[in-house]
This record gives structure tokens, C-alpha cells and sequence, in this order.
């Protein structure tokens, strides 16, 4: 299963001490040149070097054309009252979930509303971090308490998630 | 209470006001946006920050990511 992931998301995930099981829920996850311009700090640096080395991240160049088509993109989410905002980043994450078949990993509330929102976006797999733990537990990556892994997830990445959000990682974890 | 106002609630009510209110006004307004909106980007924008500088400011002054 292949993924491509947005700036906030390769963020949190740098900081929390078991991400390596990201790389184990995905066979690769691509980090598009614009979601890696906006890694500055030396862990997050770190973190991708690290992945980027080890083949887990690669770093993906858009075409013009896919930027083109991720600028109308944002302009949509900006020029439609029901859509929450997306950004340049995000953007070209979805463009390119939907051209490639990957599923995009972001924590953009924008992002997540417009692939359930524009038609052409239906299709396009998009997942949290909390479904990434969730699909941990289910496939036995993760074991232990999910309640505990979801709150040094919590802990680390300075996370809050809904209660009901948590009872599906506990149930996954239960019928895996 | 929908998501995206349950998730302004949460921000709300978890961030470091005192953190925030002392920050240099330009850092300090990025973070009252963030709290209220939740985009990290546009809150880096702001800010003159990376969306990394932006997020380690976050956690300092205690604003949850609500998903």
C-alpha cells in the first residue's frame, strides 16, 4: 500500500516514538516537494533524511500540470462557501491520491471535507493519524493497549482525538 | 456540535493563554488564529514561519490538534 503524506502529518509523525509503524502500514509514503519546503527543524529533518534513505519516504517532484491542477484545486476550496480551505501542499497530496490510487495521509480538516465533498475527489482514500494506528492494531503491528498507544500518540504529538474515534482503534485492536 | 466546532472548543479551551499572550504580537496573533481556525499553514504564513517552526510553537503554547 502505497501513501503520500502532507506537511503536518510527516511532522507529528517524526515525533512520535514508534513511527517506525508507519513504514510498516505503508510500503512507501511520497513527500512531495512542497510539503518537504516547509521541514525546517532538525528532528523533522532528521526523520525524513532517515526515511528518505532507508527507501520508507520518497521525495516526489509534481509536473505542472499536477500543480495546475492542485492550484484549482485550492481556488475551489477558496471560491466554495461550503468547503473549508485547503493549501498548496494538501492540494497537491489529493491531486495526487486521486491520479495515482495512493491514499493521503493529513490531519487538514479542509483536506478531509473536500475529498468527501467534490465528486472527482470521491474516490480518493484519505486517513489520519488515527486510522493509521487504527489499521496498525488490525493488521497486529501495533499490540498492547490501544488506549495507551493512542495516548502517548497523544502525548508526544500533542493530539486530541474523539472518544468515539478511540473506541474504533479498541475495537480493531479486538476483533484483529 | 459539529466537528470543526468541537475541534475550535477543544483549542480553545487547552491553549496556553498565558504562553500566547506573550509572545511578540505577530506570533502571538498567529497562535489566536490557529486556536480559531485550526491551518497551521496560514498560522506559519502569519507568523513568518515553516509550517515545522509554526507546529513546534504549537505544542509550546499548547494547541491541540482536534481531528
Amino acid at each position: 500500500m502505497m501513501a503520500v503524506a502532507d506537511t503536518c502529518f510527516i511532522i507529528d509523525w517524526a515525533r512520535y516514538t514508534r513511527s517506525r509503524v508507519l513504514f510498516q502500514v505503508f510500503d512507501r509514503v511520497l513527500v512531495p516537494r512542497q510539503v518537504l519546503d516547509e521541514v525546517r527543524r532538525e528532528p523533522t529533518v532528521a526523520f525524513v533524511a532517515e526515511g528518505l534513505a532507508r527507501g520508507h519516504l520518497a521525495y516526489y517532484e509534481p509536473t505542472p500540470d499536477a500543480l495546475r491542477e492542485a492550484d484549482e484545486l485550492v481556488l475551489k476550496s477558496l471560491s466554495t462557501p461550503s468547503l473549508r480551505r485547503v493549501d498548496l501542499p494538501e492540494a497537491v497530496c489529493l491531486v495526487m491520491g486521486r491520479r495515482l490510487g495512493f491514499v493521503v495521509l493529513t490531519e487538514n480538516l479542509g483536506a478531509i471535507a473536500l475529498a468527501r465533498s467534490l465528486d472527482e475527489y470521491r474516490g480518493v482514500e484519505v486517513w489520519r493519524s488515527i486510522d493509521v494506528l487504527r489499521e496498525a492494531f488490525r493488521r497486529r503491528l501495533l499490540t498492547g493497549d490501544p488506549r495507551e498507544e493512542v495516548e502517548r500518540f497523544s502525548r508526544e504529538t500533542k493530539h486530541v482525538f474523539r472518544e468515539e474515534e478511540v473506541e474504533e482503534v479498541v475495537r480493531c485492536s479486538r476483533t484483529s | 456540535m459539529n466537528l470543526e466546532e468541537w475541534a475550535r472548543e477543544v483549542r480553545r479551551r487547552m491553549a496556553d493563554w498565558a504562553f500566547i499572550e506573550s509572545q511578540p504580537p505577530r506570533l502571538r496573533e498567529a497562535l489566536k488564529y490557529l486556536v480559531e481556525e485550526g491551518d497551521l499553514y496560514v498560522a506559519a504564513r502569519l507568523a513568518g514561519l515553516s509550517v515545522d517552526e509554526m507546529d513546534e510553537l504549537r505544542v509550546r503554547a499548547n494547541i491541540p490538534i482536534a481531528v
